[in-house]
């Protein structure tokens, strides 16, 4: 467990630098801010109270990455079996600066994405989300995900595959 | 000879070994398939683009004052509400220690009771004559009372330790519950 000031300072440092990553792999695995922040809340509660002694900053991130990962599939999975499968595309507060016929456009494309990750299997979605909107590398994939460097590979791979598939089949353009 | 789809999509990821990368290189310069699979990835990640998340700064702020919220509530419970963390083998060995002592006191306070304790009951049957017989179970009752060719009235005088204990039905405590010859 963390105590004292200066571990509230570590956790503050390691907050900020996995904050990002941990809410964009989040809220592209659940498809809503809000569920996005009480995940991210609950996987920094859970790494503060954990007691786990970790040797590195690294190893901090993987483990508070793999924690939001499984809770955001977690959710994903009682919400599919609750047969409450509706996906909130984007966040309820934002602003449509563009408007206008692009905005439209544009919400449609990420449904379509939104659509065409869904038909993806978790396994091959998760390696894909955390590459695509991670940004993380098939190393750090495969340390958060305890599998192979080779594995993370084929998996990408393949989930691309099936996301070109699923995209032609929409007719989608990128605006 | 084109390369695996998955070098291709490695290549993609800028995840080769440089000389790896040159060799694919290479080899796209020359081949149209091979370079289409290339562009049908970067295709999928334009579009896997345009799904952008959200601004998250308002969040990061709101989740990071809660979670301190979270931590110092927690904290104000004091001592005696505090989580505390130990080892596999430190339980193991408390557990271990706190079956052993029960098993060590439940076996001494038998021990020092003696046998008497734990023993059948005994009573004493006293008839409406001046027989007095001594039965240690139920059934020797009954056979008593079956050998009686007549109903006779009787009386169980109960040990009376305080190390009595009722064992087995309590039948003979149900007076009209018993019917001769059953």
């Amino acid at each position: 467990m963390v105590d004292g000031a200066d571990d509230i300072t570590q956790f503050n440092k390691i907050y900020e630098q996995v904050f990002p990553v941990l809410i964009k792999v989040v809220y592209h695995i659940v498809g809503s801010m809000d569920v996005a922040e009480d995940i991210c809340q609950e996987t920094f509660i859970r790494f503060y109270k954990s007691g786990v002694r970790f040797s590195s900053d690294n190893d901090k991130r993987y483990w508070l990455i793999r924690v939001a990962k499984n809770l955001s599939f977690n959710f994903y999975k009682r919400r599919e079996r609750e047969g409450r499968a509706v996906v909130k595309l984007g966040n309820e507060s934002r602003t449509f600066d563009d408007g206008g016929i692009d905005a439209v456009f544009k919400d449609e494309t990420e449904r379509i994405v939104r659509h065409a990750l869904d038909a993806v299997p978790a396994k091959l979605r998760s390696v894909l989300i955390l590459k695509e909107y991670g940004g993380l590398t098939y190393r750090e994939i495969a340390k958060i995900l305890h599998i192979s460097e080779n594995n993370v590979k084929i998996r990408a791979f393949r989930a691309r595959n099936i996301l070109e598939n699923m995209i032609d089949k929409e007719d989608v353009y990128v605006l | 000879m084109c390369f695996d789809d998955t070098i291709l999509s490695a290549y993609f990821d800028d995840e080769l070994e440089e000389t790896w990368k040159k060799k694919v290189e290479e080899h796209l310069s020359s081949c149209p398939l091979c370079s289409a699979k290339v562009a049908s990835f970067r295709n999928v990640r334009s579009i896997l683009r345009t799904y952008k998340t959200p601004d998250y700064t308002f969040q990061k702020e709101v989740v990071l004052e809660r979670i301190h919220h979270s931590i110092s509530s927690e904290k104000e419970l004091g001592f005696w509400y505090r989580k505390i963390y130990l080892s596999k083998t430190a339980v193991a060995v408390a557990a271990v220690s706190l079956v052993l002592v029960g098993l060590s006191l439940f076996f001494f306070s038998t021990r020092r009771t003696g046998p008497a304790a734990v023993a059948e009951v005994v009573p004493v049957i006293t008839s409406s004559k001046t027989d007095v017989l001594t039965a240690d179970s139920m059934n020797s009752v009954i056979r008593y009372l079956n050998s009686q060719d007549k109903t006779v009235e009787i009386t169980i005088d109960l040990p009376l330790g305080h190390t009595f204990q009722y064992l087995g039905e309590p039948q003979f405590l149900k007076e009209a519950d018993y019917v001769r010859g059953r």
